[in-house]
């Protein structure tokens, strides 16, 4: 009894008074939540770590196999930069650590053209920074290289040497052991029971089992129970985040009985049959990634619940197996060893999250690690701590990984359910910008899409809206109208005599497109105009039914989003920015009202309007015949919005804006009347031989205007002066809003980034954003370029193509790219000299440079003045 | 020598007691394929714990509505109740056809025809024709009733359930001379529950009454399978049920309505046929009832406690729905819908949920490989269930267990079969009964000529 009251009144205790405090709270003792630690720590912060556990033993990482694919695996720019920056970190803590580390690098096996292709681009970017990469293309080079291999249809082999194996355990106890030394508090065996957020949902405090931990900030690196700490206050009453538990599987088997392998013996990834095999002087792992052999799990309830192995089903690996023996023939003769079954968190995209949440302040995530924990947690804990320090990341840019990308729905387990076992699958797979998957589709659609389809859309998804992205000649009613897998690399792609016949008519006639997915915003209130002039760059107290194009720029005069901005009313705007913004702009408005104390409301609208793009020069008459207004030029000129009747419909909101530097309109169509309008305009259409265009065309006709777009040109590491949009920038504007700068000492009253771009201007710039026409290209038998290649002067590489297209009117393919002289600048010489060349997949191309919008020919009788979207 | 000679004997006991439980468990069991409409084939089958049993099923086919009728029928007090429904509850639904989906010119004693049943339906002869004249009169009085002659099948099955009882409890009151027929008193004052599967065309309704239950089968696109009840339980877990009762009577009954989970302390289901000592006032039950050894029950202040109303639940019929699935409480309490409908699924597959795979110590990985395609191609040969009857295999493995493999559900089976015989077994299970009705997916799938 006495003993009982002991306890009650021990716990009560130490509930009301912290066993600590500290500046930021990790969760996790995993490779996630040791290096955010560890990054943390060095930076000089108070940090605690806390693990349910023991450091490395428990979760994916303890069960991991400790391999670390090389940055050269990845297309996207930033995450080379996160994987180089993992590799960095571990290969400096081997050095000074005492750990299993063995730099054995990785071989991948390409059997099919498609894959062969993705190595030779692989090849391509690794060489420019290690030239021991290298590519085989002979099979007895091979065979006898690794001769316990079957190679006989192996068409390309590619050796990475940076791929590293190591003893993942040790890693994460180095790394809390360096975090400890920089003053980190571990605490093991002690789960996480609560995070509490008080006051304008701000973190103040974690409840663990030891006791309460004072502080603002808590870091959810809990792997595959990230998202599940009771946190009250919420409505859910924890932290949504879009990452999902699966299984998947690999066997634990003895030594090959070969004296051929060795520790240094590569991995070795076959990229056609998806299997990976790492052999070693003493044991031999060998995983399979098919979707039928992986099943999403149930969602993880508090971080308390053990971490429980799923049943091996040796059924499911079968298919794995029969793959593995058949590359590995050898393999056959293993004893059957350990069929083991671990759990992974992967996202929708296969890409990390990091990021402070939007659902509580100071609740930062770090999960979803899509199984490449290891690869990228090195560099993420970098990225998350610059982040959480300096609120931009100089390593990377962030767009990719952060938690803005994802809204609700990515965070549906049912959405999640469906999407994550294909997204396992593709562990080991290169996804382009075309790849979409076929799970989890059909979630938002337009008011008009089963009309879209009937006339033939193939759509692809995006944020879990179904757009089209070109439309099929003769439509079946039958057919699945859902484009899955990705463009072929080489050669022309399936939807070119189609997006062709489509660029056409947008160019010459008229063209219809569904733009509904792009984001939407209403920004209305007392204090409207002076909060956008603090937030923008551009000047937006233009009269009413002006609509301005604006970047939103942060501190150092990077672009958080460009968008457009139409006066409505005095003191109301609507805002236009691009699909995968959605989320992420809203946080940042959201946090600058805030910080402001503006009297504004922005509400998001992107779900409330059905929007139709009329793109050409027939579309000014088809507008007029709809409308029954004049759409002149003098009447309803370019970068003007109205609110307009069509028909019976009314609220409609026509905006003279094309976003790919066409004449036309896109009208915003308020849903419930969206069919209505929509067959008012192919009725009224018709006799302007009006076409649907889809998505794909709208890409031709702003690359080969020279338009750049966020998420795939610029982002938050891109400032207007180096994409040639410096003459949208209005330097004389003035707030009324001030924000006191911490860093300079003074209140700043200009836009944000109006600083750091007047330095730019004065100082030049080292990177700058240009166009390439590249020359000797034969559209059906080369690679095409896909954005991610390499751009040289003379020889050597100089910068990166962003995205590509091909030109219909320019008559070659056309890429947007950066070129970049760190020491001394991108002057005008440095552009217009040199012999400048791209790189597909492993081939040369000649390439001519344009830093401002070419003017295309037209062949109608009406040429409206161009709108030149780069100058 | 001795040794073999024990083996052997072992051996010969094991088969024949396997034989004897599959024997006992196929004994009562029953198939029909009727493929017509929506109908493809119907298992039943019936296990008995009490000596005799007092469970019973029929299925019949109203020839005015097309409709089909299934019945299971659990009997409490006496299988007198659940006997005389199983048979004579058939007319009533049969007269009581809606004005609307009246087919042809059938005079309302020919409008049954039996499919099957478990019970004879020999009746005595004054009896029969008390009934027959019963049934016309039932049938003028719902063609006046303008209200259920064109209203819905719910309707109409509560107007024929509440009729076939009124008849049943009027039947054992005395006649004119004073006489009470004997039986026919027996009949009122044993119970039993129902639960009827209407279907006319793709059209289901099930009526319950008691704690039987309906289980209706949905393969989903992806090939799960998932479990849809279409009944509701009437006993006192119902909380619906339990309010029904308690504003039916005064709040002074509040203590003595219902005791220890049951009505007046006594009686488990809360709606149920005949039990007429829960329906009759005090005095009449003392003249009729009493002299046969019937005492009223205690408590009894404001009868009638319970209600012959069944509840209906309706469900238009997709190709998604591949069976139903209708079962006394004897079943549900060894199986919950989810592990039934599987069990269903998996047998009209011809498969047995397997055990996982584990090798075993000593092979290679090719061997593994090997092992597997031996089972996966096994898994088409011997994976065929041991019973053809998916009735019997319900009740087999509600008995046996799901788990374990062959071996081991033959043990739990013998064990709990052989060794308790009927009668004695009420101690340890109730009377099961199962009617399995597989969907014919054809003519789900075509197109609607009868829109309502």
């Amino acid at each position: 009894m006495i003993g009982h009251r002991l306890a009650k009144w021990r716990l009560s205790r130490s509930y009301t008074t912290a066993v600590a405090n500290a500046d930021v709270v990790v969760c996790g003792g995993g490779i996630s939540g040791t290096s955010i630690a560890y990054h943390l720590a060095k930076r000089g912060k108070k940090v605690a770590l806390v693990e349910k556990d023991s450091i490395g033993c428990s979760g994916a990482t303890g069960l991991s196999a400790g391999l670390v694919s090389a940055p050269i695996f990845w297309q996207d720019t930033s995450l080379q930069a996160i994987a180089q920056a993992s590799l960095d970190l571990y290969s400096h803590l081997a050095k000074t650590c005492k750990f299993r580390y063995v730099k054995c690098g990785r071989t991948y096996l390409a059997s099919s053209m498609a894959n062969e292709i993705l190595l030779r681009r692989m090849y391509s970017r690794g060489v420019v920074h290690n030239d021991k990469v290298e590519l085989l293309d002979c099979q007895s080079e091979m065979l006898e290289r690794w001769p316990f291999l079957q190679t006989e249809d192996v068409q390309l082999a590619l050796y990475s040497p940076e791929d590293v194996a190591l003893d993942p355990v040790a890693l994460c106890q180095h790394l809390a052991l360096i975090a400890k030394d920089h003053g980190a508090l571990i605490y093991e065996s002690n789960p996480v029971l609560e995070v509490h957020i008080g006051d304008e949902k701000q973190v103040y405090g974690v409840s663990t089992k030891m006791g309460f931990i004072e502080t603002s900030h808590f870091v959810d690196a809990a792997g595959i129970w990230a998202g599940s700490h009771l946190v009250k206050a919420l409505p859910h009453q924890h932290v949504q985040t879009a990452a999902y538990p699966c299984t998947y599987s690999y066997i634990h088997t003895s030594k090959l009985p070969t004296g051929s392998v060795s520790d240094m013996t590569p991995i070795f990834n076959d990229l056609d049959g998806n299997i990976m095999l790492r052999t070693t002087s003493f044991k031999t792992l060998c995983a399979g990634f098919s979707e039928e052999s992986i099943r999403p799990l149930a969602r993880q309830t508090g971080s308390a619940t053990p971490w429980q192995h799923p049943e091996p089903d040796w059924n499911v690996f079968d298919s794995n197996l029969e793959k593995l023996i058949s590359r590995c023939p050898m393999l056959g003769e293993c004893n059957h060893g350990d069929l083991i079954v671990g759990m992974e968190a992967y996202t929708p995209d296969k890409l990390p999250t990091i990021g402070e949440s939007s659902q509580a302040k100071g609740y930062w995530v770090m999960c979803g690690m899509n199984g490449q924990g290891l690869s990228l947690a090195g560099g993420l804990g970098k990225v998350l701590g610059e982040l959480m320090c300096e609120s931009q990341s100089s390593t990377a840019d962030v767009a990719r990984v952060d938690v803005g990308r994802f809204i609700d729905l990515h965070a549906n387990s049912q959405y999640l359910i469906g999407r994550t076992p294909e997204v396992a699958a593709l562990t080991y797979s290169n996804l382009y910008h075309s790849h979409q998957c076929h799970t989890a589709r059909n979630l938002r659609m337009a008011p008009i899409y089963h009309q879209l389809r009937d006339a033939g859309a193939v759509f692809g998804e995006i944020m879990g809206y179904e757009r089209p992205l070109w439309f099929e000649k003769t439509a079946k009613s039958e057919r699945n109208a859902l484009m899955s897998g990705q463009d072929s690399l080489v050669g022309k792609p399936d939807w070119f005599e189609r997006v062709a016949s489509e660029y056409e008519a947008c160019r010459e006639r008229v063209g219809l497109m569904d733009m509904s997915s792009f984001s939407k915003y209403d920004i209305t209130g007392e204090d409207a105009v002076e909060y956008l002039q603090f937030l923008c760059s551009a000047n937006v107290d233009e009269p009413i039914g002006t609509t301005v194009y604006t970047g939103m720029q942060h501190q150092k005069g990077g672009y958080v989003t460009d968008c457009t901005l139409s006066r409505l009313g005095d003191k109301k705007f609507f805002m236009v920015a691009p699909t995968i913004q959605q989320e992420r702009v809203l946080v940042w408005m959201k946090k600058w009202q805030a910080i402001l104390k503006a009297r504004v409301h922005v509400q998001d609208v992107t779900g409330a309007y059905t929007a139709l793009d009329m793109i050409g020069p027939s579309s000014r008459y088809l507008m007029g015949d709809i409308t029954g207004l004049s759409m002149s030029s003098n009447d309803f000129p370019t970068f003007r919005c109205q609110e307009i009747n069509i028909g019976m419909a009314t609220g409609i909101r026509a905006i003279s804006v094309t976003h790919c530097g066409e004449l036309g309109w896109v009208i915003y169509i308020p849903n419930e009347v969206a069919q209505n309008v929509y067959e008012k305009i192919l009725e009224a259409g018709k006799e302007y031989s009006l076409q649907h265009a889809g998505y794909y065309t709208l890409r031709q006709l702003r690359i080969e205007k020279f338009y750049v777009y966020w998420g795939q040109d610029i982002n938050a590491t891109v400032t207007p002066v180096e994409c040639g949009r410096l003459f949208r920038v209005d330097f004389k504007v003035r707030s009324i809003f001030s924000f006191f700068m911490r860093e300079s000492g003074e209140f700043q009253k200009d836009f944000i980034g109006k600083k750091a771009l007047e330095e730019q201007v004065e100082r030049g710039v080292s990177k700058r954003f240009v166009q390439l026409l590249v020359d000797g290209h034969d559209k059906e038998t080369d690679p095409w370029p896909q954005g991610g290649e390499t751009i040289l002067k003379d020889g050597r590489p100089v910068g990166l193509t962003t995205s590509a297209a091909y030109g219909f009117t320019l008559g070659c393919q056309v890429c947007i790219g950066y070129v970049e002289n760190k020491e001394f600048g991108v002057s005008p010489e440095f552009v217009s000299s040199g012999h400048f060349e791209i790189d597909i997949a492993g081939k040369r191309f000649s390439c001519r440079l344009n830093v401002h919008s070419p003017s295309l020919p037209m062949i109608s009788s009406e040429h409206p003045l161009h709108y030149r979207p780069t100058q | 020598m001795l040794k073999r000679r024990v083996f052997h004997e072992f051996r010969r006991h094991n088969r024949s007691s396997r034989w004897n439980a599959d024997a006992h468990l196929r004994a009562h069991e029953r198939s029909a394929n009727v493929e017509d409409d929506a109908i493809m084939r119907v298992d039943t089958c019936q296990l008995a714990a009490n000596n005799p049993i007092e469970d019973f099923y029929s299925a019949a086919k109203c020839l005015s509505s097309r409709a089909f009728l299934f019945g299971v029928f659990d009997g409490h007090g006496g299988q007198q109740c659940s006997r005389h429904i199983s048979t004579n509850l058939y007319p009533y639904l049969c007269a009581s056809v809606l004005k609307k989906h009246e087919i042809g010119n059938y005079p309302p004693d020919q409008r049954l025809e039996w499919l099957f049943s478990s019970s004879d339906g020999h009746l005595p002869n004054a009896f029969k024709s008390r009934e027959t004249r019963n049934i016309s009169e039932y049938h003028k009085e719902f063609k006046k009733n303008a209200n259920a002659y064109t209203g819905t099948v719910r309707e109409a099955l509560k107007l024929a359930f509440e009729t076939c009882d009124r008849d049943l409890g009027d039947n054992a009151l005395p006649n004119a001379k004073g006489v009470i027929d004997r039986h026919a008193a027996m009949v009122a004052a044993s119970g039993s529950c129902c639960t009827l599967a209407h279907i006319r065309s793709r059209h289901l309704h099930v009526a319950n009454l008691g704690d039987a239950a309906a289980v209706l089968g949905v393969v989903n696109p992806n090939g799960s399978v998932t479990a849809r009840q279409l009944s509701r339980a009437h006993c006192v877990d119902n909380a619906d049920e339990v309010h029904r009762i308690r504003i039916a009577h005064p709040a002074s009954e509040s203590q003595t309505v219902l005791r220890g989970g049951r009505l007046l302390g006594e009686l488990f289901p809360l709606r149920a046929f005949g039990d007429v000592r829960y329906k009759w006032p005090l005095d009449l039950q003392k003249v009729v009832l009493e002299p046969l050894g019937h005492p009223p029950p205690q408590h009894l202040y404001t009868p009638p406690y319970l209600s012959t109303s069944p509840e209906v639940f309706y469900h238009k019929l997709t190709p998604n729905d591949r069976f139903l699935v209708l079962a006394t409480d004897g079943l549900w309490e060894w199986l919950d819908p989810d592990t039934v409908v599987r069990l269903v699924h998996d047998h009209t597959l011809g498969t047995i949920t397997q055990q996982p795979y584990v090798p075993k110590s000593g092979t290679t990985l090719r061997q593994v490989r090997e092992q597997l395609k031996e089972r996966a191609k096994g898994e088409q040969r011997t994976k065929k269930p041991i019973d053809e009857n998916c009735a019997t295999h319900i009740i087999r493995h509600a008995l046996g267990g799901v788990s374990g493999g062959a071996t081991k559900q033959y043990e739990r089976l013998i064990d709990i079969l052989q060794v308790v015989p009927p009668g004695r077994a009420r101690n340890y299970r109730d009377d099961i009964t199962v009617i399995v009705i597989h969907f014919n997916e054809t003519f789900l799938d075509g197109h609607e000529e009868d829109e309502e």
